[in-house]
């Protein structure tokens, strides 16, 4: 059985990498957690946070319209970054739509109407906008079977979401939030 | 060099596993930059959870190599059936994505492609239409989430 847990100095000589040094580290089943290289290891101390895809909050609701504050349970500080957050919801689909107005004829599309802006402690359900010059996106979404040709409704259901120790805005993404040294 | 590795009672948080992040104390530094740790100092059951974010196999994963996604096929019925390994305690402990390739070009109301998933267990799901006239081809994953604090402590 090989060496799966270390708690101490992983030597950067005896593994392919530089800038280990003491911390925690756990391999894959089969891998030597002493002389591996970082892509072998399950867990790894030495890595900047935003390198890891650990879970920093995550949550569920049954609908949501408005901004949700992910940090508000208890003392959950303030990443001080805008993070990545991954989501699941009702709304997995995209959207086409043409009209015609005049001589012209217009068209609207979208490859996913899941859509959610997140700052640093919200997110918010929004949609995109259509016709010339409004295709910004804005807050909430489609509900009206008379807007842009809804089938049905797009209101934001049954969302599942993730909060990753992920930097994910301008400014942000880079090596000291990374640290990446392989 | 800071304390990196608490293993045991930290004055916030409890006996734990506790590492942070380089150049933070881990026994006194913020919640914002521990790397890892196992208190669960939540309550309610919309904003727990952490640790690795990891996807739950659709098959092997234990003794052969796990195949980490799935093709659902809703094109010619309007449901389909998705299963996958037991590594959550109920359907509200998975988080299901997927995602298609969609038409270059298309018209009208029926291009509505989507899916959504119905009745989560922690082996399987229902795949549903979310538009009910038009069917697609899609890839799923499935990652393991915690549905509350019950599951911490």
């Amino acid at each position: 059985m090989a060496n799966r847990v270390l708690i101490g100095n992983k030597s950067a000589s005896a593994s392919p990498g530089t800038n280990y040094g003491y911390g925690m580290y756990v391999s894959k089943a089969g891998k030597d957690v002493l002389t591996c290289g970082r892509k072998e290891l399950l867990f790894d101390s030495s890595q900047g946070t935003g390198a890891s895809g650990f879970i920093y909050a995550e949550g569920q609701q049954s609908s949501l319209s408005s901004a949700l504050n992910f940090l508000t349970t208890n003392s959950k500080d303030a990443l001080g970054y805008i993070p990545l957050v991954i989501h699941a919801e009702d709304m997995q689909q995209s959207h086409n739509w043409t009209w015609s107005a005049g001589n012209q004829t217009e068209e609207y599309y979208s490859t996913r109407m899941d859509l959610i802006k997140t700052t640093a402690s919200t997110i918010t359900p929004i949609k995109m906008g259509y016709g010339a010059n409004a295709c910004l996106p804005s807050d909430g979404r489609r509900t009206s079977n008379t807007d842009v040709g809804l089938g049905s409704s797009q209101a934001c259901t049954n969302i599942g979401f993730a909060v990753l120790k992920i930097p994910c805005a301008y400014g942000y993404m880079n090596s000291t939030y990374f640290e990446e040294t392989d | 060099m800071a304390n990196r590795i608490l293993i045991g009672n930290r004055a916030t948080g409890g006996y734990g596993l506790y590492v942070s992040k380089s150049g933070e104390d881990v026994a006194t530094c913020n919640k914002s930059d521990l790397y890892f740790w196992t208190e669960n100092e939540e309550s309610g059951s919309n904003f727990v959870g952490h640790g690795p974010l990891q996807v739950v196999p659709i098959s092997g994963g234990a003794t052969s190599a796990p195949v980490e996604s799935a093709t659902i096929n809703i094109s010619s019925s309007s449901t389909a059936s998705l299963s996958f390994q037991d590594l959550v305690a109920d359907g509200d402990d998975v988080l299901i994505m997927s995602g298609s390739a969609h038409p270059t070009s298309n018209s009208g109301i029926g291009d509505q492609q989507g899916i959504k998933f119905t009745s989560p267990s922690a082996t399987g799901a229902t795949a549903n239409r979310t538009y009910s006239g038009t069917g697609g081809t899609f890839t799923v994953f499935v990652f393991k989430r915690l549905n509350d604090g019950a599951a911490l402590t």
